[in-house]
């Protein structure tokens, strides 16, 4: 189906440039880009809500950017060309917003920048549109005390630690486990590297023969641990929480090896951006709170609503 | 084995034991399979990687020929449902095909091997990313696959199989290589082209030969490195996993000037990469550390070998002499 949204495009702009000289056709539809960190299903569900947002402006051109590597070198890259082509609008999921400030600035100048997913608060961002990473991470820290309630060892799994999003996470997930007597063992990092996270899923299983829980930061770790677990034959013995909505994930919490999954609402993440985006080009900023943060909430799948957002998810994906 | 290969082992040996002295997890069952099932994923297409640099060449495509070829596999599978013998044929064939397009290109285009497979390394990648629309596919909604599942990243008596597909393959690049024709062709190749092509040796086929093997030793990773990760990112999948195989060669013995190399240095040089890997996680040395302890523990490897070489260079009088002499 991806591939079928592909050809409509291709096929549109094609036709678009027989009818209309290009000169005409450069003006008529101003871009927007929404430029994310790493290619994942999760950005595949904002990927649909941009284009909920795009028939519902069709006079914009909206795409998605995915960077080659992980970088903070390569989205500068990529800004800096979406710049040289005078993008009208960016949305970005900051990769290491600290140290991004400089070229960010540069966007807000000369087109409309907000951030998503991740923000740089730094900058001169108009607004983030996102999850609060921090609340997320208390919700999976709360996650995590009732799938362990009497305690012991967990280590936490993610892509690479610079990553704020990976940070904000690990401190709300500390802030709630105070007091409480889970210890977080180790976190482990993969470079976004998946056969590396699974490998570090299975020398943790190694390492630890008392491990009680694993928890997967990333979209991709906590399907990396169900693998690992299911293969060690250590269900039920190590308890795992996990973030996001792989599809793999989904069915480790239906079938009960994974306690819970803390999911974000990317297809909100797509489709506000993309509208607030167009509503500050044409000139309407009172839309955009004070503190400068619109915070799409988390949501909390575990087995008693798993089924139902199981469907929905392979309903977005499938297209919309 | 060779003088070399035995140094390897004992580097691999004393880095085993000291880690098992440090945590003796290291060597339980359970790490050792999982290790075992690494070595046979990152095993088999070092061996590819073996081969082209014993004649001389280089392949820095590997990695994005897994993404390409991974998200061609999966969508097949996932999203056209194809029965999966066929598209593992594909995989393979795929594999091969683009062995023999760089083979070509060096051979007949006179490309040099480095220019090629860096070309193989962009245009794989982005081809991956354009096709999949630069999302990840994942084998999550599949369930007609459950034959190759195991007999991809199945185990039997606990034995990894990817780790039984690599030794095989050993075996039989093993025998190619040092027992056949082809084999002593190749390394002749790699020695001295010109001299080969003199003495009436096809050696474009000679080269195409090591490529096109190489290729089809890739699409057969693939296959079981996407049945490891169960989903395939078309960006970052395999990426840098050129490296680690080039690496592992040059670890093994083969030389980047080519004509030197052996099979059972390559799976060596595997191994030890591997228990690195696994060292830093099992010891719980921060992640952040793992390429720098690889790329240390490889550079003392090269000192070693290097300065082992010189002195058996300087050694030989004192061995007719009668005194100590090292081991050979």
């Amino acid at each position: 189906m991806k591939r079928r949204d592909f050809h409509l495009l291709a096929g549109g702009s094609l036709a678009l440039g027989l009818a209309a000289p290009s000169v005409v056709r450069a003006q008529a539809r101003r871009s927007l880009a929404f430029v994310v960190n790493v290619s994942a299903d999760f950005w595949t569900i904002a990927r649909r809500g941009i284009e909920r947002a795009n028939r519902e402006h069709p006079d914009f051109e909206m795409e998605m950017i995915i960077p080659s590597q992980a970088s903070a070198a390569e989205q500068r890259r990529i800004l800096d060309e979406l710049l040289a082509r005078r993008v009208a609008g960016v949305a970005i999921s900051a990769i290491n917003p600290a140290s991004q400030t400089d070229v960010l600035n540069r966007v807000a100048e000369q087109s409309v920048l907000f951030t998503t997913d991740s923000d740089a608060p730094a900058s001169n961002r108009l607004v983030y549109i996102g999850t609060d990473n921090v609340a997320a991470g208390r919700s999976a820290g709360e996650q995590m005390k009732k799938a362990m309630p009497e305690g012991g060892r967990a280590m936490l799994f993610v892509g690479t630690m610079d990553a704020d999003n990976a940070r904000e996470r690990v401190q709300g997930i500390r802030e709630a486990l105070r007091g409480s007597n889970i210890e977080i063992a180790d976190i482990r990092t993969d470079e976004s590297d998946f056969a590396r996270a699974r490998r570090n899923a299975e020398d943790a299983l190694a390492r630890e023969r008392n491990l009680g829980m694993m928890v997967g930061l990333w979209a991709y770790n906590t399907p990396q641990i169900y693998q690992a677990v299911r293969e060690a034959g250590r269900q039920g013995q190590v308890k795992i929480v996990g973030f996001d909505e792989d599809a793999l994930t989904l069915r480790g919490v239906a079938d009960g090896t994974i306690h819970s999954t803390v999911v974000q609402q990317p297809y909100e993440f797509g489709y506000q951006s993309m509208k607030g985006l167009v509503r500050v080009i044409n000139g309407d900023r009172g839309w955009i709170p004070q503190n400068k943060q619109v915070i799409v909430e988390t949501k909390v799948i575990d087995r008693t609503n798993v089924g139902e957002f199981q469907s929905y998810m392979r309903n977005l994906l499938r297209g919309s | 084995m060779g003088r070399k290969e035995i140094g390897l082992l004992g580097l691999i040996v004393v880095i085993a034991a000291v880690t098992s002295v440090l945590n003796p997890q290291f060597l339980s069952s359970v790490n050792l399979m999982n290790m075992a099932n690494l070595i046979g994923l990152f095993g088999i297409f070092a061996i590819g990687q073996g081969l082209v640099i014993i004649t001389g060449g280089i392949d820095l495509s590997v990695g994005s020929i897994f993404a390409l070829l991974g998200v061609i596999f999966l969508d097949l599978v996932v999203n056209h449902e194809v029965a999966w013998p066929i598209a593992v044929l594909v995989v393979l064939f795929g594999g091969l095909l683009l062995g023999w397009l760089h083979g070509l290109l060096v051979t007949r285009a006179g490309l040099q091997p480095f220019v090629v497979t860096l070309c193989g390394l962009l245009i794989y990648r982005g081809a991956a990313r354009y096709y999949t629309g630069d999302s990840t596919i994942s084998l999550g909604y599949a369930d007609n696959v459950d034959a190759l599942i195991w007999l991809a990243a199945g185990r039997s008596y606990g034995i990894p199989h990817s780790f039984i597909a690599l030794v095989l393959v050993a075996i039989v690049v093993g025998v190619v290589l040092h027992r056949s024709v082809f084999g002593r062709y190749l390394f002749a190749v790699g020695r001295n082209e010109e001299a080969t092509r003199y003495s009436g040796i096809r050696t474009g086929a000679v080269v195409t030969g090591a490529y096109v093997l190489g290729g089809l030793l890739a699409g057969l990773s693939t296959v079981l490195l996407v049945f490891y990760t169960s989903s395939v990112s078309p960006s970052s999948f395999g990426n840098f996993y050129e490296l680690y195989a080039i690496a592992a060669a040059v670890l093994g013995g083969c030389s980047l000037r080519g004509g030197e190399g052996s099979v059972p240095g390559i799976v060596l040089g595997t191994v030890l990469l591997q228990i690195l890997q696994n060292l830093v996680n099992i010891l719980g040395i921060p992640s952040s550390l793992n390429f720098a302890v690889m790329g240390g523990v490889i550079l003392v490897g090269a000192l070693a070998d290097r300065h082992l070489t010189r002195r058996r260079v300087a050694a030989p009088p004192a061995r007719a002499a009668g005194a100590m002499a090292p081991a050979e």
